[in-house]
Protein backbone atom coordinates (compact mmCIF):
# COMPACT_ATOMS: atom_id res chain seq x y z
CA UNK A 1 0.00 0.00 0.00
CA UNK A 2 1.16 3.56 -0.62
CA UNK A 3 1.15 6.37 1.98
CA UNK A 4 -2.51 7.31 1.74
CA UNK A 5 -3.41 3.63 1.56
CA UNK A 6 -1.68 3.01 4.88
CA UNK A 7 -3.40 6.03 6.40
CA UNK A 8 -6.76 4.80 5.11
CA UNK A 9 -6.12 1.41 6.72
CA UNK A 10 -5.28 3.15 9.99
CA UNK A 11 -8.52 5.13 9.87
CA UNK A 12 -10.44 1.95 9.15
CA UNK A 13 -8.83 0.18 12.09
CA UNK A 14 -9.60 3.14 14.33
CA UNK A 15 -13.32 3.19 13.52
CA UNK A 16 -13.73 -0.55 13.03
CA UNK A 17 -11.36 -2.27 15.48
CA UNK A 18 -13.52 -5.36 15.77
CA UNK A 19 -13.31 -7.09 12.41
CA UNK A 20 -16.18 -9.36 13.38
CA UNK A 21 -18.61 -6.49 13.93
CA UNK A 22 -21.74 -7.40 12.02
CA UNK A 23 -23.65 -5.27 9.54
CA UNK A 24 -27.08 -6.11 8.16
CA UNK A 25 -26.20 -5.49 4.51
CA UNK A 26 -23.21 -4.44 2.40
CA UNK A 27 -24.71 -0.99 1.86
CA UNK A 28 -25.18 -0.60 5.62
CA UNK A 29 -21.51 -1.42 6.13
CA UNK A 30 -20.48 1.22 3.58
CA UNK A 31 -22.89 3.83 4.92
CA UNK A 32 -22.09 3.26 8.59
CA UNK A 33 -18.30 3.04 8.29
CA UNK A 34 -18.12 5.99 5.88
CA UNK A 35 -20.06 8.13 8.38
CA UNK A 36 -17.77 6.99 11.22
CA UNK A 37 -14.60 7.67 9.25
CA UNK A 38 -15.45 10.74 7.18
CA UNK A 39 -14.44 13.32 9.79
CA UNK A 40 -11.02 11.66 10.11
CA UNK A 41 -10.38 11.80 6.37
CA UNK A 42 -10.67 15.55 5.91
CA UNK A 43 -10.49 16.95 2.40
CA UNK A 44 -7.69 14.69 1.21
CA UNK A 45 -9.27 13.21 -1.93
CA UNK A 46 -6.65 10.51 -2.28
CA UNK A 47 -7.19 9.36 1.29
CA UNK A 48 -10.97 9.45 0.88
CA UNK A 49 -10.68 7.36 -2.28
CA UNK A 50 -8.41 4.78 -0.63
CA UNK A 51 -10.72 4.57 2.37
CA UNK A 52 -13.75 4.01 0.16
CA UNK A 53 -11.87 1.26 -1.67
CA UNK A 54 -11.10 -0.42 1.64
CA UNK A 55 -14.79 -0.34 2.57
CA UNK A 56 -15.70 -1.98 -0.73
CA UNK A 57 -12.97 -4.59 -0.16
CA UNK A 58 -14.37 -5.24 3.31
CA UNK A 59 -17.90 -5.64 1.95
CA UNK A 60 -16.69 -8.07 -0.73
CA UNK A 61 -14.79 -10.08 1.86
CA UNK A 62 -17.58 -10.21 4.44
CA UNK A 63 -20.22 -11.25 1.91
CA UNK A 64 -17.99 -13.94 0.40
CA UNK A 65 -17.43 -12.28 -2.94
CA UNK A 66 -14.07 -13.97 -3.34
CA UNK A 67 -11.51 -14.26 -4.75
CA UNK A 68 -11.12 -10.68 -5.90
CA UNK A 69 -8.17 -8.73 -7.20
CA UNK A 70 -7.39 -5.26 -5.92
CA UNK A 71 -5.72 -2.65 -8.20
CA UNK A 72 -5.59 -5.21 -10.95
CA UNK A 73 -3.78 -4.84 -14.24
CA UNK A 74 -5.38 -7.14 -16.81
CA UNK A 75 -3.32 -8.77 -19.51
CA UNK A 76 -3.61 -7.21 -22.99
CA UNK A 77 -5.07 -3.93 -21.69
CA UNK A 78 -2.40 -1.25 -21.51
CA UNK A 79 -1.68 1.04 -18.58
CA UNK A 80 -4.94 0.50 -16.76
CA UNK A 81 -5.43 -0.42 -13.12
CA UNK A 82 -8.91 -1.67 -12.36
CA UNK A 83 -9.85 -0.98 -8.74
CA UNK A 84 -11.35 -4.44 -8.31
CA UNK A 85 -11.50 -7.37 -10.68
CA UNK A 86 -13.33 -10.67 -10.25
CA UNK A 87 -13.40 -13.65 -12.54
CA UNK A 88 -16.68 -15.39 -13.36
CA UNK A 89 -17.36 -18.19 -15.83
CA UNK A 90 -18.44 -15.51 -18.31
CA UNK A 91 -15.25 -13.49 -17.90
CA UNK A 92 -14.11 -10.55 -15.82
CA UNK A 93 -16.27 -8.27 -13.73
CA UNK A 94 -14.57 -5.05 -12.72
CA UNK A 95 -15.57 -2.49 -10.14
CA UNK A 96 -14.47 1.10 -10.57
CA UNK A 97 -14.67 2.82 -7.19
CA UNK A 98 -14.97 6.63 -7.06
CA UNK A 99 -16.13 8.70 -4.09
CA UNK A 100 -17.47 11.25 -6.56
CA UNK A 101 -17.74 11.01 -10.31
CA UNK A 102 -17.56 14.36 -12.10
CA UNK A 103 -15.55 13.76 -15.29
CA UNK A 104 -14.13 10.52 -13.95
CA UNK A 105 -17.09 8.52 -15.18
CA UNK A 106 -15.65 9.03 -18.68
CA UNK A 107 -12.42 7.43 -17.55
CA UNK A 108 -14.31 4.46 -16.13
CA UNK A 109 -16.36 4.22 -19.31
CA UNK A 110 -13.23 4.20 -21.45
CA UNK A 111 -11.67 1.51 -19.26
CA UNK A 112 -14.88 -0.48 -19.71
CA UNK A 113 -14.64 -0.07 -23.50
CA UNK A 114 -11.08 -1.40 -23.44
CA UNK A 115 -12.09 -4.31 -21.24
CA UNK A 116 -14.96 -5.23 -23.52
CA UNK A 117 -12.73 -5.13 -26.59
CA UNK A 118 -10.67 -7.91 -25.03
CA UNK A 119 -13.40 -9.71 -23.06
CA UNK A 120 -16.70 -9.40 -24.95
CA UNK A 121 -18.78 -10.68 -22.04
CA UNK A 122 -17.17 -8.59 -19.34
CA UNK A 123 -19.08 -6.39 -16.95
CA UNK A 124 -18.01 -3.07 -15.52
CA UNK A 125 -19.72 -1.37 -12.58
CA UNK A 126 -18.96 2.07 -11.24
CA UNK A 127 -19.46 2.41 -7.49
CA UNK A 128 -19.77 5.84 -5.96
CA UNK A 129 -21.04 7.57 -2.84
CA UNK A 130 -22.71 10.52 -4.53
CA UNK A 131 -26.27 9.51 -5.29
CA UNK A 132 -27.13 12.47 -7.52
CA UNK A 133 -24.08 11.89 -9.70
CA UNK A 134 -24.82 8.18 -9.80
CA UNK A 135 -28.42 8.80 -10.89
CA UNK A 136 -27.29 11.12 -13.69
CA UNK A 137 -24.59 8.73 -14.88
CA UNK A 138 -26.93 5.74 -14.70
CA UNK A 139 -29.37 7.66 -16.90
CA UNK A 140 -26.57 7.99 -19.47
CA UNK A 141 -25.93 4.25 -19.22
CA UNK A 142 -29.62 3.55 -19.84
CA UNK A 143 -29.69 5.96 -22.78
CA UNK A 144 -26.75 4.13 -24.30
CA UNK A 145 -24.33 7.06 -23.98
CA UNK A 146 -21.90 4.96 -21.93
CA UNK A 147 -22.40 1.65 -23.69
CA UNK A 148 -19.68 -0.46 -22.09
CA UNK A 149 -20.70 0.33 -18.52
CA UNK A 150 -23.05 -2.18 -16.91
CA UNK A 151 -24.35 0.22 -14.24
CA UNK A 152 -23.44 3.11 -11.98
CA UNK A 153 -24.38 2.27 -8.40
CA UNK A 154 -24.43 4.21 -5.16
CA UNK A 155 -22.66 1.94 -2.68
CA UNK A 156 -24.76 3.07 0.27
CA UNK A 157 -28.04 1.96 -1.33
CA UNK A 158 -29.90 -1.31 -1.84
CA UNK A 159 -28.66 -1.44 -5.46
CA UNK A 160 -25.22 -2.27 -4.07
CA UNK A 161 -26.71 -5.10 -2.00
CA UNK A 162 -28.29 -6.56 -5.13
CA UNK A 163 -24.96 -6.44 -6.94
CA UNK A 164 -23.11 -8.05 -4.04
CA UNK A 165 -25.72 -10.79 -3.75
CA UNK A 166 -25.49 -11.52 -7.44
CA UNK A 167 -21.68 -11.60 -7.37
CA UNK A 168 -21.69 -13.82 -4.28
CA UNK A 169 -23.82 -16.32 -6.18
CA UNK A 170 -21.50 -16.23 -9.20
CA UNK A 171 -18.94 -18.97 -9.53
CA UNK A 172 -15.91 -16.81 -8.83
CA UNK A 173 -12.52 -18.29 -9.51
CA UNK A 174 -8.94 -17.18 -9.76
CA UNK A 175 -8.29 -15.61 -13.16
CA UNK A 176 -7.09 -18.21 -15.64
CA UNK A 177 -3.63 -18.25 -17.14
CA UNK A 178 -3.83 -18.23 -20.91
CA UNK A 179 -0.97 -19.48 -23.09
CA UNK A 180 0.25 -16.80 -25.50
CA UNK A 181 0.28 -19.32 -28.35
CA UNK A 182 -2.88 -21.39 -28.25
CA UNK A 183 -1.99 -23.83 -31.03
CA UNK A 184 0.82 -24.23 -33.48
CA UNK A 185 2.92 -26.66 -35.40
CA UNK A 186 6.20 -25.84 -33.83
CA UNK A 187 9.58 -26.03 -35.46
CA UNK A 188 12.36 -26.53 -33.02
CA UNK A 189 16.05 -26.44 -33.73
CA UNK B 1 -3.06 29.18 -52.59
CA UNK B 2 -6.44 30.36 -51.30
CA UNK B 3 -6.16 33.17 -48.79
CA UNK B 4 -7.89 32.02 -45.61
CA UNK B 5 -9.17 35.06 -43.82
CA UNK B 6 -11.77 33.81 -41.37
CA UNK B 7 -12.59 30.40 -39.91
CA UNK B 8 -16.28 31.24 -40.06
CA UNK B 9 -16.01 31.18 -43.86
CA UNK B 10 -15.60 27.43 -43.55
CA UNK B 11 -18.67 26.84 -41.45
CA UNK B 12 -16.67 26.87 -38.24
CA UNK B 13 -19.14 29.15 -36.48
CA UNK B 14 -19.96 26.25 -34.15
CA UNK B 15 -16.44 26.36 -32.77
CA UNK B 16 -16.46 27.74 -29.24
CA UNK B 17 -14.94 31.22 -28.85
CA UNK B 18 -14.57 31.67 -32.63
CA UNK B 19 -16.51 34.95 -32.71
CA UNK B 20 -14.28 36.48 -30.00
CA UNK B 21 -11.25 35.18 -31.87
CA UNK B 22 -12.35 36.82 -35.09
CA UNK B 23 -12.76 40.12 -33.30
CA UNK B 24 -9.16 39.88 -32.13
CA UNK B 25 -7.82 38.36 -35.35
CA UNK B 26 -10.03 39.64 -38.19
CA UNK B 27 -7.77 38.33 -40.97
CA UNK B 28 -5.64 35.21 -40.52
CA UNK B 29 -4.00 35.73 -43.91
CA UNK B 30 -2.56 39.05 -42.76
CA UNK B 31 -0.34 37.35 -40.19
CA UNK B 32 3.22 36.91 -41.30
CA UNK B 33 4.38 33.40 -40.55
CA UNK B 34 6.54 31.15 -42.66
CA UNK B 35 5.70 28.01 -40.70
CA UNK B 36 2.51 26.70 -39.06
CA UNK B 37 4.20 26.79 -35.65
CA UNK B 38 4.95 30.49 -36.10
CA UNK B 39 1.34 31.11 -37.04
CA UNK B 40 0.02 29.30 -33.97
CA UNK B 41 2.42 31.18 -31.69
CA UNK B 42 1.28 34.51 -33.11
CA UNK B 43 -2.43 33.60 -32.98
CA UNK B 44 -2.03 32.51 -29.37
CA UNK B 45 -0.40 35.84 -28.54
CA UNK B 46 -3.01 37.92 -30.37
CA UNK B 47 -5.80 35.97 -28.63
CA UNK B 48 -4.27 36.62 -25.24
CA UNK B 49 -3.92 32.89 -24.65
CA UNK B 50 -1.53 33.30 -21.75
CA UNK B 51 -3.86 35.61 -19.86
CA UNK B 52 -7.04 33.60 -20.37
CA UNK B 53 -8.20 31.06 -17.84
CA UNK B 54 -9.94 27.69 -17.78
CA UNK B 55 -11.63 26.28 -20.85
CA UNK B 56 -11.03 29.41 -22.91
CA UNK B 57 -7.36 28.51 -23.25
CA UNK B 58 -8.39 25.14 -24.63
CA UNK B 59 -10.75 26.78 -27.13
CA UNK B 60 -7.98 29.15 -28.26
CA UNK B 61 -5.53 26.29 -28.67
CA UNK B 62 -7.94 24.40 -30.90
CA UNK B 63 -8.68 27.55 -32.92
CA UNK B 64 -4.94 28.11 -33.40
CA UNK B 65 -4.54 24.58 -34.66
CA UNK B 66 -7.54 24.76 -36.97
CA UNK B 67 -6.30 28.09 -38.34
CA UNK B 68 -3.00 26.42 -39.21
CA UNK B 69 -4.86 23.56 -40.90
CA UNK B 70 -6.98 26.02 -42.84
CA UNK B 71 -3.99 28.04 -43.97
CA UNK B 72 -2.18 24.87 -45.06
CA UNK B 73 -5.41 23.64 -46.67
CA UNK B 74 -5.34 20.36 -44.78
CA UNK B 75 -8.67 18.63 -44.66
CA UNK B 76 -11.41 17.66 -44.60
CA UNK B 77 -11.62 17.04 -40.87
CA UNK B 78 -14.16 16.59 -38.11
CA UNK B 79 -14.19 18.55 -34.86
CA UNK B 80 -15.01 17.15 -31.38
CA UNK B 81 -15.99 13.78 -32.77
CA UNK B 82 -15.57 10.20 -31.73
CA UNK B 83 -14.99 7.18 -33.91
CA UNK B 84 -17.61 4.48 -34.39
CA UNK B 85 -16.72 1.36 -32.46
CA UNK B 86 -14.79 3.37 -29.88
CA UNK B 87 -17.59 4.77 -27.72
CA UNK B 88 -17.34 7.39 -24.98
CA UNK B 89 -14.19 9.15 -26.22
CA UNK B 90 -14.04 12.13 -28.53
CA UNK B 91 -11.02 13.72 -30.14
CA UNK B 92 -10.62 17.38 -30.96
CA UNK B 93 -9.84 16.61 -34.58
CA UNK B 94 -10.54 13.49 -36.61
CA UNK B 95 -9.18 12.93 -40.11
CA UNK B 96 -10.31 10.03 -42.27
CA UNK B 97 -8.91 8.31 -45.33
CA UNK B 98 -10.63 6.43 -48.17
CA UNK B 99 -9.33 3.10 -46.82
CA UNK B 100 -10.78 3.62 -43.38
CA UNK B 101 -7.69 4.91 -41.65
CA UNK B 102 -8.38 7.45 -38.92
CA UNK B 103 -5.94 10.02 -37.63
CA UNK B 104 -7.16 11.34 -34.31
CA UNK B 105 -5.68 14.40 -32.67
CA UNK B 106 -6.26 15.69 -29.16
CA UNK B 107 -5.23 19.28 -28.51
CA UNK B 108 -4.72 20.17 -24.87
CA UNK B 109 -3.25 23.10 -23.02
CA UNK B 110 -2.35 20.67 -20.26
CA UNK B 111 -3.12 16.98 -19.83
CA UNK B 112 -1.83 15.94 -16.39
CA UNK B 113 -2.99 12.37 -15.75
CA UNK B 114 -5.40 12.39 -18.69
CA UNK B 115 -2.58 11.15 -20.94
CA UNK B 116 -3.60 7.71 -19.68
CA UNK B 117 -7.09 8.19 -21.10
CA UNK B 118 -5.61 9.37 -24.39
CA UNK B 119 -3.34 6.34 -24.51
CA UNK B 120 -6.19 3.96 -23.76
CA UNK B 121 -8.44 5.65 -26.33
CA UNK B 122 -5.65 5.41 -28.91
CA UNK B 123 -5.26 1.73 -28.10
CA UNK B 124 -9.02 1.18 -28.54
CA UNK B 125 -9.00 3.14 -31.80
CA UNK B 126 -6.26 0.92 -33.22
CA UNK B 127 -7.99 -2.21 -32.03
CA UNK B 128 -11.09 -1.12 -33.94
CA UNK B 129 -9.30 0.37 -36.97
CA UNK B 130 -5.78 -1.06 -36.98
CA UNK B 131 -4.28 1.33 -39.54
CA UNK B 132 -5.17 4.37 -37.47
CA UNK B 133 -2.95 6.83 -35.62
CA UNK B 134 -3.37 9.11 -32.63
CA UNK B 135 -1.43 12.26 -31.87
CA UNK B 136 -1.36 14.78 -29.06
CA UNK B 137 -0.86 18.51 -29.51
CA UNK B 138 0.08 20.28 -26.31
CA UNK B 139 0.75 23.81 -25.17
CA UNK B 140 2.73 22.94 -22.07
CA UNK B 141 6.35 22.33 -23.11
CA UNK B 142 7.27 20.26 -20.05
CA UNK B 143 4.31 17.96 -20.57
CA UNK B 144 5.14 17.60 -24.24
CA UNK B 145 8.63 16.49 -23.23
CA UNK B 146 7.34 14.15 -20.51
CA UNK B 147 4.79 12.49 -22.77
CA UNK B 148 7.41 12.17 -25.47
CA UNK B 149 9.54 10.26 -22.97
CA UNK B 150 6.58 8.06 -22.04
CA UNK B 151 6.02 7.23 -25.71
CA UNK B 152 9.69 6.28 -26.09
CA UNK B 153 9.66 4.21 -22.89
CA UNK B 154 6.50 2.40 -23.99
CA UNK B 155 4.24 3.70 -21.19
CA UNK B 156 2.16 5.55 -23.77
CA UNK B 157 2.90 3.21 -26.63
CA UNK B 158 -0.47 3.62 -28.33
CA UNK B 159 0.14 7.32 -28.96
CA UNK B 160 2.02 7.79 -32.21
CA UNK B 161 3.47 11.17 -31.43
CA UNK B 162 3.08 14.46 -29.66
CA UNK B 163 3.86 18.00 -30.64
CA UNK B 164 4.21 21.23 -28.74
CA UNK B 165 2.10 23.63 -30.77
CA UNK B 166 4.78 26.32 -31.18
CA UNK B 167 7.60 23.92 -32.00
CA UNK B 168 8.96 22.39 -35.23
CA UNK B 169 7.30 19.11 -34.12
CA UNK B 170 3.97 20.77 -34.90
CA UNK B 171 5.19 21.58 -38.42
CA UNK B 172 6.15 17.92 -38.79
CA UNK B 173 2.72 16.79 -37.66
CA UNK B 174 1.06 19.05 -40.20
CA UNK B 175 3.43 17.69 -42.85
CA UNK B 176 2.24 14.18 -41.98
CA UNK B 177 -1.39 15.25 -42.25
CA UNK B 178 -0.72 17.05 -45.52
CA UNK B 179 0.84 13.93 -47.00
CA UNK B 180 -2.29 11.87 -46.27
CA UNK B 181 -5.10 11.41 -48.75
CA UNK B 182 -7.95 12.74 -46.63
CA UNK B 183 -11.62 12.40 -47.43
CA UNK B 184 -14.86 12.81 -45.52
CA UNK B 185 -16.03 9.49 -44.09
CA UNK B 186 -19.22 10.08 -42.12
CA UNK B 187 -19.56 6.32 -41.72
CA UNK B 188 -16.49 6.25 -39.45
CA UNK B 189 -17.31 9.25 -37.33
CA UNK B 190 -19.50 9.55 -34.27
CA UNK B 191 -20.76 13.06 -33.57
CA UNK B 192 -21.86 12.12 -30.06
CA UNK B 193 -25.22 11.71 -28.37
CA UNK B 194 -25.91 15.45 -28.42
CA UNK B 195 -24.42 15.88 -31.88
CA UNK B 196 -21.79 18.14 -30.31
CA UNK B 197 -19.27 17.09 -32.90
CA UNK B 198 -19.35 18.58 -36.36
CA UNK B 199 -17.83 18.30 -39.78
CA UNK B 200 -16.62 17.46 -42.27
CA UNK B 201 -14.91 20.83 -42.48
CA UNK B 202 -13.45 21.38 -45.92
CA UNK B 203 -10.81 24.08 -46.03
CA UNK B 204 -10.57 24.72 -49.74
CA UNK B 205 -12.05 27.77 -51.39
CA UNK B 206 -14.82 29.08 -49.10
Amino acid sequence: MNGSGTMAAEVLYQIHPDFDEAFATPSTLIDELWRRGEHLLGANNSLRGEFFELLVALALYKWDVRPFYYQAKLALIPETDYDFALWTQQGPVVLSVKTSLRERVKQAALEAVALRMVHRRSECYVLTLNQDEATNAQRKVERGDLPALSAVITASTADFDVLIQRLAKSMLTAAPTVPLIAHSRSVVA
Amino acid sequence: MTQVRKLSHFGLTELKWVSQFETLVPDISAIEASRPSQLTRELWRLSGGDTQVGNTRGHILLICMISALAREQIGPFYVNCGVKGVPTHSWDLVFTSPKGRVIAVSANVTLKERWKNENLAAWALKKELPQSSAYLVLHNEDEATNIGNKIVRGEAASIDGRAQIFSPEFDQLLAILKSEHLVARDDLVDRGANQAGFGPVTVGTP
